[in-house]
C-alpha cells in the first residue's frame, strides 16, 4: 500500500516536472536549418518594432544576413507595450538566463539601464571588439566624436550598437484642412488663433453628422507620459516640460513661472472641452481611432505615420486631409520646437551579453548590418521582393507601399525584416519614401525653421546617479500628477507654485546643481 | 484463539506512550518542511536585502551593504506619507462599510421565511465571489467610463453630467470599497449565517413568550450571540487590511489616480518588480509587515481586554 | 388577547416586505453587470459604441465577438494552462496540506509543538513583505518562467494546514487506536482511517485552493513571461485591463473601436461561464467549510 502511494506520488511529480520543464526547453530551442553545421548560433531577445506576428525563419532579409555572416540567429520577441517589455526584461535579467544579444530600450530613458547593467557585468564592452573586428562600426561609431560620446556609458565603455536615424524631424502639428474649410478659418499661428479654431471645430459640426460629438484636439500619450505630445504647447510660452538649457544654465522647466502659463492654457482648453476629455486614460490608439471615426481635427504627432493616414483614412472619410502647421506662438513670439529625433535613437540598438560565446562573430554580424549591403537589407529588405533599384536608388514595391494584407508601410516593412529596433542605420532613402509628400514637406519645413537644439545628453557619476534616482522620480511624480490636476481643473494653475515648493523640499535645487555640474563637464570637453 | 491474540506481543510498540511508527510521521512532514524552508523561511531571511544595494546580477554576497539608507530614503520621500495614508484610509473604509455589510446581509437572509427563497438569494449574492478579480475590475472600469459606461448613461438620463469616475482622486476609495462589497459580501455572510443558525431557538421562543417584538429579539438575542463571531472575523481580517486586497487595487489603479490609490503593497510591486528596485522595495515591504503586526497585536490586546473567549491566542 | 400583537404583526409584515424587497434589489444589482456583459457580447458593435445597450442585447445580433475570441489561440492556451495549474496545483496543495496536518494532529507526536510553531510563525510576515524576497528566491532556484514555479511556490497555506489539523483532531481517537493495535503503519492509518472520513474537509479545503488558483493572476504574471505558459486570467488582464493603460495589442484601423469592446465582453463570458455554471453546486461545501473553521483544536 505504501509502495503504491509512493509510486503514484513519484509518477505524478515526475509528470508535472516534465510538463513544467518542457516548456522552458522549447522556448530556448534555436531554429535549425539544413547544413547548420559550422554556423554560429546566436540568440536574440528583442523588443518588437510593431505588434504583428513575425517568423524570422521565413524572412528573406535575415536569411541573407545569416548567410553572409555565417550565423544562425534565433529570435525571441517581446511586445513594445511598456509595462510588459520592462517587466520581462527585468525578469530575464534577474533570472540570469540571458541570450547572446539583447535589443532593449527603456521608454524615453533610452539605454541608461543597459549602461548600468553593463557596468555590473551583464553586457560586454564593445570598443575593443569594434576596433579590431568591425570596420563599419568603427567608422560610424568610434571615429565620429558626437556619436561616440552619445553611446559611451559613464564608466567609459560602450555597451550597445546604436540605431541611427536619418532625419531628425520627428513630431509636429497637424490639422484637418477639410474641417478648416468647413468652418471658414485658416491654420492657426498663435495660441489665440488655435483656441478660436478649436472652438469652431467644437461648435461648427465639421463632421456634418448633426451631433456635437467632435473632439477638437487630441494628443497621444506614450505609456504613462501624457505630456508626451501635449507638452509641445509649452514652447508657445517659452516653457518646457522637462530640463532645459538657458544660456548655459540648466533649469527645470516645470519649476519656471512660464510653465504655469502653459498649464493655464491647457486647463482652459480642457475646461471648455476643446481637448480630449479622456486624454489621461484613453485606451487604444486614439489617433487612428478618432481620426478614422472622423471625430477630431487637431493633433501633435509623428510626421510620417500621421501623414500616412491621409491615404488610409481618406478611403473611409470623404475629403479627409491632414496638413501640418507651424508650432503656435503664445507669449513667446517665435515658433519653435525642441522635439526631434536624435541621431542615436533612444528606442533602438542592441548589446552583446556576457553569455555570448562568440563575441567576435557576433560583432562581425552587427558590423555587416552597418555595411552598405546590410543597410539595404535592414532598410529595404530583399531586392525584387520589397524594393527595386531605380537609377541606383532603392524604391519600395507595392508589397510595401500598397500592402495587400492592409498593413501600413511601417508594419509591412517590419514583416519583411526591415526597420527592426536593433543596431542599424536608417537610410534617408527610406525616410523619403516612408513619408509621403505631405510628411516630407512637413519635416523639411520643421527642420528648416522650427527645430532648435534639445537638452543635451549628460552623463553622471555613480554618486550623482544615486541621488538622481532617488529624487528625480519623486519630482517627476509631482510634476506629472500636479500638471494633470491643473489641466483638469482640480487645482488652479497658479497654485502649481506650491508644487514647486514641494519639489524644492524634495531636493530640486540639489538636482539642478548636479545637472549643471554634468553639463559644465561636458561643455569643458568641447 | 482469543487468549493467544491477547498475549501476542506488540512488536511495534516500543516506547511507552509514543507512536510505534513515528518515523512515518516524520517522513510525512518532509514535503511541508522543505516547502516552508525554501519558500517561506528563506524569503523571510532574504528580507536582509533591504540592507544592501542588491543587484541580482551581482548576487547576494557581492552586493554592497547599504545599512538603513533605503528605509531613510523611503521615509523621507513624498511616497511615504501618501502610501501610508492611502493604505490606512482604504482600510478604514473597509472597516466602516465593507466589514458590517455581510453582517447586515446575513441578518436579512436569516429572516427570509421560505428556504428556497433564502437559498436563491444566497446563491445569487455568492456569484461575484467566484468571478475573478480581473473580470470584475474590467467590468467596473467599463461601467464607470465617461462616455460609454452605464453608470454615466443613467446619470445623464437623470439630467446630470457624466462623471469621469476613474479619474477622480477622491472617488477611488469609495469605488474600491463598493467593488469589494459587491464581490465579497455574499461570501463573507456565510460565516455569520452559520453563527445565526447556531443560536438556540428556545431563546427566541422564551423571548416571544415574554412579549418581545422583533427589534427586542434582534437587540437582545441575535446581536449579542453574533458578537463573538464578529470579533473573531474582525481579528482575522485586521492583519490583512494593511495588505488591502492588493491584487484588486492593482487592477483598478491607473496613472491618473495613483496619488490616492497607491497603497503600500502596490508601491512595493511598482518599485520592486516593475522598477527592479529590489532593495528599496523590500525595505518598504518590511515596513508594511511591521505595521500589520502592530495592528494584529494591538487589536488582539484590545479584544482580550473586552472578551476573553474571542482572542485568537 | 386577540389583538395586543396585531400591530406587531403588521409591523412584522412590513419589515418582512422591506427586507425581501431590499434583497431583491441587492440581488438584481449583483446580477446586473453579468447580464449586461452577456447582452453586450452578442449585440451589434455599433450599438455598443452608441451606448444603446443597457439591459438587453441590441441588434442586429452579432456573434462576431465570439468568433474572434474562439479563434484567438491565446485564450485557449490560457484555458489549458489554467486547468493544468488548477488541477495539478490543487492536488499538490491537498497532498502537502494533509501530509503536514496528519502528524500535527497526532497528540502524542513529539514534533507536534515544534510544527505548530514552525507553521504558524510564517503567518506573521505579510505577503507584501515577502513579495520581493520570494521573487528573488524563485529566481535563484532557476524557476522563473517555468510551470513548476506556480505549482510549488504556493504548495500550502499555513491557514489550511492548521484547519486540516483541527479537523483531524476531531476524529475519535478510538478509530486510530484500533488500527494501531492491528499493527497498521501510520501511512496505512492515514489512508485507511483518516482520509476516508475527511471527505468534507478535503472537499472544502480543496475548493478553496482550487478557486484561489483558478482566479489568481498576480504571481503568474510575475513569474512567467512565456506566453505559452500563461494562465487565462493573465491573458484576460492583458485584453481587458491593461489595454486601458494607453496602448493596444492588435488594432488595425478597421477593428479599432468597433468590435474591440464586444471582444472584451465575449472574452469575459467565455472565461466566467464555466465557474458561474458550476458554483451553485459548490455552495454547500463552502458553507460547510465555515463550520469547519469554527471547530478549533
Amino acid at each position: 500500500m505504501k509502495k503504491q502511494v509512493l509510486l503514484m506520488a513519484a509518477a505524478l511529480l515526475a509528470a508535472s516536472f516534465t510538463f513544467a520543464e518542457g516548456g522552458k526547453e522549447n522556448a530556448a530551442a534555436p531554429s535549425s536549418k539544413p547544413g547548420a553545421k559550422g554556423l554560429v548560433p546566436l540568440s536574440v531577445w528583442s523588443v518588437m518594432a510593431a505588434e504583428i506576428p513575425l517568423t524570422p525563419d521565413t524572412i528573406d532579409a535575415w536569411n541573407m544576413i545569416e548567410q553572409k555572416t555565417n550565423t544562425d540567429i534565433s529570435w525571441k520577441f517581446v511586445s513594445t507595450l511598456s509595462e510588459v517589455k520592462d517587466q520581462q526584461f527585468n525578469l530575464m535579467m534577474a533570472s540570469g538566463d540571458l541570450p547572446d544579444i539583447i535589443a532593449y530600450y527603456e521608454g524615453s530613458g533610452g539605454h541608461k539601464t543597459i549602461e548600468k547593467l553593463g557596468s555590473e557585468g551583464a553586457f560586454i564592452p564593445l570598443e575593443d571588439l569594434i576596433a579590431k573586428n568591425a570596420p563599419n562600426l568603427k567608422k560610424v561609431i568610434l571615429d565620429d566624436p558626437a556619436i561616440r560620446t552619445a553611446v559611451t556609458a559613464p564608466d567609459g565603455h560602450i555597451y550597445y550598437v546604436p540605431m541611427l536615424s536619418a532625419l531628425n524631424a520627428a513630431r509636429g502639428w497637424f490639422i484637418r484642412a477639410d474641417w478648416l474649410e468647413k468652418v471658414g478659418l485658416k491654420a492657426p499661428a498663435t495660441t489665440d488663433e488655435l483656441y478660436k479654431v478649436l472652438v469652431a471645430f467644437r461648435d461648427g459640426d465639421p463632421n456634418g453628422n448633426g451631433l456635437k460629438d467632435e473632439i477638437p484636439m487630441i494628443a497621444r500619450r506614450r505609456g504613462d507620459d501624457w505630456i508626451y505630445n501635449l507638452g509641445a504647447l509649452a514652447y508657445a510660452f517659452d516653457a518646457d516640460p522637462d530640463w532645459v538649457l538657458r544660456n548655459g544654465k540648466v533649469s527645470f522647466g516645470p519649476a519656471e513661472s512660464q510653465y504655469r502659463d502653459f498649464l493655464a492654457y491647457i486647463s482652459k482648453l480642457y475646461r471648455e472641452k476643446l481637448i480630449d476629455q479622456e486624454i489621461l486614460t484613453r485606451k487604444g490608439n486614439p489617433r487612428d481611432e478618432l481620426l478614422s471615426l472622423n471625430m477630431t481635427g487637431v493633433l501633435h504627432d509623428w510626421f510620417a505615420s500621421t501623414a500616412d493616414l491621409n491615404g488610409k483614412v481618406g478611403k473611409t472619410v470623404p475629403g479627409f486631409r491632414l496638413m501640418h502647421f507651424a508650432p503656435p506662438t503664445g507669449t513667446y513670439k517665435t515658433p519653435f520646437t525642441r522635439i526631434q529625433q536624435t541621431k542615436v535613437r533612444a528606442d533602438g540598438g542592441w548589446s552583446i551579453t556576457v553569455k555570448d560565446k562568440n563575441p567576435v562573430e557576433t560583432i562581425k554580424m552587427m558590423d555587416y548590418v552597418y555595411s552598405p549591403e546590410g543597410i539595404i537589407l535592414t532598410n529595404f529588405g530583399v531586392e525584387g521582393k520589397t524594393y527595386v533599384l531605380k537609377d541606383g536608388k532603392p524604391v519600395y514595391t507595392e508589397a510595401i507601399t500598397k500592402n495587400p494584407a492592409g498593413l501600413g508601410m511601417h508594419e509591412s516593412l517590419v514583416t519583411a525584416g526591415a526597420q527592426w529596433k536593433i543596431g542599424m542605420i536608417q537610410s534617408i532613402e527610406y525616410e523619403k519614401q516612408f513619408a509621403n509628400a505631405a510628411a516630407t514637406a512637413a519635416r523639411l519645413e520643421y527642420m528648416d525653421k522650427y527645430i532648435v537644439d534639445e537638452f543635451p545628453l549628460l552623463s553622471f557619476t555613480a554618486g550623482e546617479a544615486e541621488i538622481i534616482k532617488d529624487k528625480y522620480s519623486q519630482i517627476r511624480t509631482l510634476t506629472t500628477e500636479m500638471s494633470a490636476r491643473a489641466m483638469v481643473g482640480a487645482i488652479a494653475p497658479a497654485d502649481f507654485e506650491k508644487t514647486v515648493q514641494e519639489m524644492k523640499k524634495v531636493g530640486l535645487d540639489d538636482l539642478v546643481k548636479i545637472y549643471q555640474a554634468a553639463y559644465d563637464r561636458k561643455a569643458a570637453k568641447k | 484463539m482469543r487468549i493467544a491474540e491477547a498475549t501476542k506481543p506488540y512488536p511495534r510498540l516500543r516506547r511507552k506512550g509514543r507512536y510505534a511508527d513515528e518515523r512515518a510521521l516524520w517522513i510525512m512532514l518532509i514535503p511541508v518542511v522543505a516547502y516552508f524552508v525554501f519558500f517561506r523561511y528563506l524569503p523571510m531571511a532574504g528580507v536582509a536585502i533591504a540592507l544592501k544595494k542588491f543587484s541580482p546580477f551581482l548576487g547576494f554576497s557581492d552586493s554592497p551593504w547599504n545599512g538603513l539608507e533605503y528605509f531613510r530614503q523611503f521615509f523621507a520621500s513624498i511616497y511615504f506619507p501618501r502610501v501610508l495614508r492611502n493604505t490606512l484610509v482604504i482600510g478604514a473604509y473597509y472597516l466602516l462599510f465593507a466589514f458590517p455589510a455581510p453582517v447586515a446581509l446575513a441578518l436579512m437572509l436569516n429572516s427570509v421565511a421560505s428556504p428556497p427563497m433564502k437559498r436563491t438569494f444566497q446563491t445569487i449574492t455568492l456569484l461575484p465571489h467566484f468571478v475573478s478579480f480581473v473580470v470584475i475590475a474590467g467590468l467596473a472600469v467599463n461601467m464607470l467610463s465617461p462616455r460609454t459606461g452605464v453608470v454615466n448613461l443613467v446619470i445623464q438620463a437623470l439630467g446630470g453630467e457624466s462623471v469621469f469616475f476613474m479619474q477622480k482622486q477622491e472617488y477611488f476609495k469609495g469605488i474600491y470599497t463598493a467593488i469589494r462589497i459587491f464581490k465579497e459580501t455574499g461570501y463573507e455572510a456565510i460565516v455569520y449565517l452559520a453563527a445565526l443558525s447556531a443560536i438556540d431557538p428556545t431563546l427566541y421562543e422564551a423571548a416571544e413568550v415574554d412579549g418581545a417584538g422583533r427589534m427586542r429579539k434582534l437587540v437582545s438575542i441575535t446581536l449579542p450571540s453574533l458578537i463573538p463571531t464578529i470579533v473573531l472575523m474582525f481579528l482575522v481580517r485586521i492583519g490583512n487590511i494593511v495588505s488591502v486586497s492588493f491584487e484588486e487595487v492593482l487592477l483598478l489603479q491607473n496613472d491618473v489616480i495613483l496619488e490616492t490609490s497607491e497603497v503600500i503593497s502596490t508601491y512595493v510591486y511598482r518599485r520592486g518588480l516593475i522598477g527592479a528596485d529590489y532593495s528599496y522595495a523590500t525595505a518598504v515591504g518590511l515596513f508594511e509587515t511591521v505595521v500589520a503586526l502592530a495592528l494584529v497585536i494591538g487589536s488582539n490586546a484590545i479584544a482580550r481586554r473586552f472578551r476573553d473567549a474571542a482572542s485568537l491566542w | 388577547m386577540p389583538h395586543p400583537s396585531g400591530k406587531r404583526i403588521d409591523a412584522g409584515i412590513a419589515a418582512d416586505l422591506l427586507i425581501n424587497t431590499l434583497l431583491v434589489v441587492i440581488c438584481a444589482a449583483m446580477l446586473y453587470p453579468f447580464v449586461y456583459v452577456l447582452a453586450a457580447s452578442i449585440s451589434s458593435p455599433e450599438a455598443i459604441r452608441e451606448n444603446r445597450v443597457i439591459l438587453g442585447p441590441v441588434g442586429p445580433l452579432s456573434s462576431e465577438a465570439y468568433r474572434l475570441v474562439f479563434n484567438d489561440a491565446r485564450i485557449w492556451v490560457g484555458y489549458a494552462n489554467t486547468i493544468f495549474y488548477a488541477v495539478v496545483g490543487t492536488a499538490i496543495n491537498l497532498a502537502v496540506t494533509v501530509l503536514a496536518a496528519y502528524p500535527m494532529s497526532r497528540k502524542k507526536f513529539r514534533g507536534r509543538k515544534f510544527m505548530n510553531v514552525f507553521v504558524s510563525m510564517t503567518m506573521f510576515i505579510s505577503a507584501t513583505g515577502m513579495m520581493i524576497p520570494l521573487f528573488l528566491v524563485v529566481k535563484s532556484f532557476g524557476l522563473l518562467d517555468t510551470r513548476l514555479s506556480l505549482l510549488i511556490v504556493f504548495a500550502a497555506f499555513p491557514f489550511f494546514i492548521i484547519l486540516m489539523r483541527s479537523f483531524l483532531e476531531t476524529i475519535p481517537e478510538e478509530l486510530f487506536e484500533a488500527a494501531r493495535i492491528d499493527g497498521a503503519s501510520e501511512w496505512t492509518i492515514l489512508f485507511r482511517v483518516a482520509l476516508p472520513v475527511s471527505g468534507a474537509a478535503l472537499a472544502t479545503i480543496g475548493l478553496y485552493y482550487l478557486i484561489n488558483r483558478w482566479n489568481g493572476y498576480f504571481w503568474a504574471m510575475v513569474f512567467i513571461s512565456d506566453p505559452d505558459k500563461l494562465p487565462l486570467q493573465v491573458v484576460l488582464r492583458q485584453l481587458i485591463v491593461a489595454a486601458r493603460m494607453g496602448e493596444e495589442l492588435d488594432m488595425s484601423i478597421e477593428r479599432a473601436g468597433t468590435t474591440a469592446e464586444a471582444v472584451k465582453y465575449a472574452a469575459i463570458v467565455v472565461s466566467t461561464a464555466p465557474i458561474a455554471a458550476v458554483y451553485p453546486f459548490l455552495q454547500k461545501y463552502f458553507v460547510k467549510g465555515v463550520t469547519l473553521g469554527s471547530v478549533k483544536g
